[in-house]
């Protein structure tokens, strides 16, 4: 899962992106309002952290941007402003959620769970596919009741076939949602990386989940 | 009950009272004037039957007749009801009105020229109002030449009668009586009618108040600082006074946003820190870590929490200045000696940035009365302000002037800051970037604090707009 963080504040943001990556997600990160809203109008994120008051280009002309443009990503606002009419003005102005600091990182990885997960037809944070099951939370992989390691990258990768579960991946799209450098790239690294998934989770001789659709992608039958 | 001043009662109180009195005064004089006319009727009447009844004593064959006697039955109507009675002062014979029957007047006789009627007690007890005069008999000239013809002169002022003629008074009084008790009856139904009339109205010229206080009073506490809906019956007395007081809601609505952005500004100040030192913790403890990782968390909080401290206590100084009479015990400061000082340190800075600084030094002491401390903090803040604001490559410059009062410092620097809200530069944490949260940039508190350590001091400082990009800011210290 890919992430913006737009925060001006140095101490938060840094922690937030270390946060985030450590919980496994591809984080982007902008320190004033108008490289995020570069990053925003010209990058494909699940979600953006935008904090309201930043300099050059305040956080709500960031929202009202990426909104006008028809932009669909997930925002949550994180502000030290908290009053109803300050909430109400970021979620009229299309925000999907609020947050005031100081607020709990742990909260804020589930709210931008929570919104990533409407991208998909799952609302629980545990995926399964079969004798497969992923848990978001604990970020752990079992099938056929035996636990799977997986690095950071691997996970991503499956956390997001089986979000997509049923419908067919293209490698592009795998590159952008899950690799660091979601720009350029090639498709055998795409494939690489399928490969070594497939390895560790077909244990055993276990059926194959993920199926190549040849000249289209990856896909995870539901 | 409310001890509370109340128009209704002052009105009640100061209108009864000033018609109370004017009734009085009315029913005294009308008691008065009737109960002189009375007596003076009275008394004219008695004095009328006493000139009539001294022309009635004759001397007569050496006898003296009283004439009213012979007429008694054709003067019954005069007579009968009369009191009266003579004393014939020589042989002490009393003659009594037929009312007298056999009781006495008050024998008395006033020599005056003018007649005095005075009070007397009937002898019946009753109020009365009596005359005495001193009469003679009179002759008619044919009993004188009678008596020439016997060789004897009669002088009827030999002989001399005390006359008493009084009247009866008790119907005077008792007319009188009735009288203030009408008046008494008039004066309390007209002050209750008065009092009645005058609280309804009252009331009513008063129910624009009420209706005022009760549109105040149901008010929410969002809309408290919300113009009143002045209604267009409004009396014209109490029109101004909506007025005004709607211009000092309209005053209490702009503090009371100031507030809020205060309020929201300083909130943002302190939560975001406070979030950046949560997300450090919780990120720390997230996991199990090594010993550098936990110092390097370990190390932002604490650069986190100085900010925070210096925050803290620019935010308490602020308000330590702030405080109302706010005094600040003020010593002979060489101005020119603290400029000089806080000067030096920012002529580096201004060239690392390019900016040029024109500076008129001071070459003497100039002796003010003010407080060290403050004094350097002024200086630091409008120089950091000048430096901050100060467009790179731009122009900053420094004069100051003298006269006999005061001494003008003005610094004056070119910005892109777009020029507006001059007035709201010294409001707390106004800032032309609201994002801005390092405690070594601007926090915003800068300005305002200067103004309130320049209040405190007795000194001016103000800002204004020199050119399209240019901005002074002016400090004005009174010479001791």
């Amino acid at each position: 899962m890919r992430l913006l963080i737009i925060e001006d504040h140095a101490t938060l943001r840094n922690a937030l992106v270390q946060y985030f990556r450590e919980q496994g997600m591809i984080v982007d990160f902008a320190a004033t309002g108008d490289e995020g809203l570069w990053a925003a109008t010209e990058n494909a994120y699940d979600a953006i952290i935008l904090d309201l008051m930043l300099p050059e280009v305040d956080g709500m002309v960031i929202l009202q941007k990426l909104r006008a443009c028809h932009n669909p990503v997930h925002i949550i606002v994180v502000s030290a402003l908290d009053s109803l009419d300050d909430k109400l003005g970021a979620l009229n102005a299309g925000a999907d959620d609020y947050l005031v600091k100081p607020f709990s990182l742990a909260e804020a990885l589930a709210r931008v769970r929570a919104l990533i997960r409407r991208n998909f037809s799952t609302k629980s944070p545990l995926l399964e596919c079969k004798d497969l099951t992923l848990h978001t939370l604990t970020r752990k992989v079992v099938r056929d009741g035996r636990e799977i390691e997986l690095t950071a990258l691997e996970f991503r990768l499956l956390e997001y076939l089986l979000y997509r579960s049923g419908e067919v991946v293209t490698r592009a799209e795998i590159w952008e949602k899950v690799f660091e450098d979601g720009t350029g790239g090639t498709s055998n690294v795409v494939d690489v990386y399928i490969g070594y998934l497939r390895k560790k989770i077909n244990i055993g001789g276990a059926m194959n989940l993920i199926q190549t659709k040849r000249g289209h992608g990856y896909c995870i039958e539901s | 009950m409310s001890r509370r001043p109340s128009i209704r009662r002052w009105l009640l109180l100061r209108s009864g009272l000033a018609i109370t009195l004017l009734h009085i005064a009315l029913g005294f004089s009308i008691f008065y004037i009737v109960k002189q006319r009375m007596f003076e009727a009275l008394d004219q009447s008695i004095g009328q039957t006493a000139a009539l009844l001294g022309d009635q004593v004759e001397l007569e064959h050496d006898l003296i007749t009283f004439e009213w006697q012979e007429g008694l039955g054709t003067n019954r109507a005069l007579f009968s009801g009369g009191l009266f009675q003579y004393w014939d002062e020589q042989t002490g014979m009393t003659t009594r009105s037929p009312a007298l029957a056999a009781q006495d007047l008050p024998k008395f006789v006033d020599d005056s020229v003018i007649i005095n009627v005075r009070n007397i007690h009937l002898p019946d007890g009753q109020r009365g109002r009596a005359v005495g005069i001193r009469i003679h008999p009179f002759v008619i000239p044919r009993e004188v030449e009678r008596l020439e013809k016997l060789g004897r002169i009669i002088d009827p002022k030999s002989r001399s009668f005390i006359l008493v003629v009084a009247g009866n008074a008790e119907p005077i009084y008792h007319t009188l009586d009735q009288l203030r008790w009408v008046l008494f009856t008039f004066l309390g139904g007209s002050l209750a009618v008065f009092i009645i009339i005058t609280a309804r109205v009252t009331q009513l010229a008063l129910r624009p108040i009420e209706q005022l206080s009760n549109q105040i009073e149901n008010r929410s506490e969002s809309q408290a600082s919300k113009a009143l809906d002045i209604p267009a019956v409004l009396p014209a007395e109490l029109l101004k006074l909506a007025e005004n007081f709607n211009r000092l809601l309209l005053k209490v609505s702009t503090v009371r946003e100031r507030e809020s952005d205060f309020i929201r500004m300083v909130a943002h100040e302190l939560r975001t820190p406070i979030a950046g030192l949560r997300a450090t913790t919780e990120l720390a403890l997230s996991k199990p870590r090594d010993a550098f990782e936990y110092e390097e968390k370990l190390t932002i909080c604490h650069r986190a929490a100085t900010d925070m401290h210096v925050l803290i206590t620019r935010l308490l100084a602020l308000a330590k200045l702030s405080e109302d009479g706010q005094k600040i015990p003020l010593q002979k400061i060489d101005l020119a000696n603290c400029w000089n000082d806080c000067m030096g340190p920012f002529q580096a800075r201004f060239a690392e940035r390019k900016i040029a600084f024109e500076c008129a030094k001071f070459t003497a002491p100039i002796e003010v009365q003010g407080d060290l401390m403050l004094c350097r903090l002024i200086f630091n803040n409008l120089l950091e302000n000048a430096l901050v604001y100060s467009n790179a490559d731009g122009k900053t410059k420094f004069i100051h002037k003298m006269d006999a009062a005061a001494i003008l410092l003005r610094i004056t620097n070119s910005t892109n800051l777009p020029l507006h809200d001059v007035d709201r530069w010294f409001e707390p944490l106004f800032r032309a970037d609201a994002s801005r949260h390092q405690s070594e940039q601007h926090l915003g508190i800068g300005l305002t604090l200067s103004l309130n350590a320049a209040n405190a001091m007795g000194w001016r400082l103000s800002a204004s707009i020199v050119a399209d990009d240019e901005v002074s800011l002016e400090l004005r210290i009174p010479l001791s």
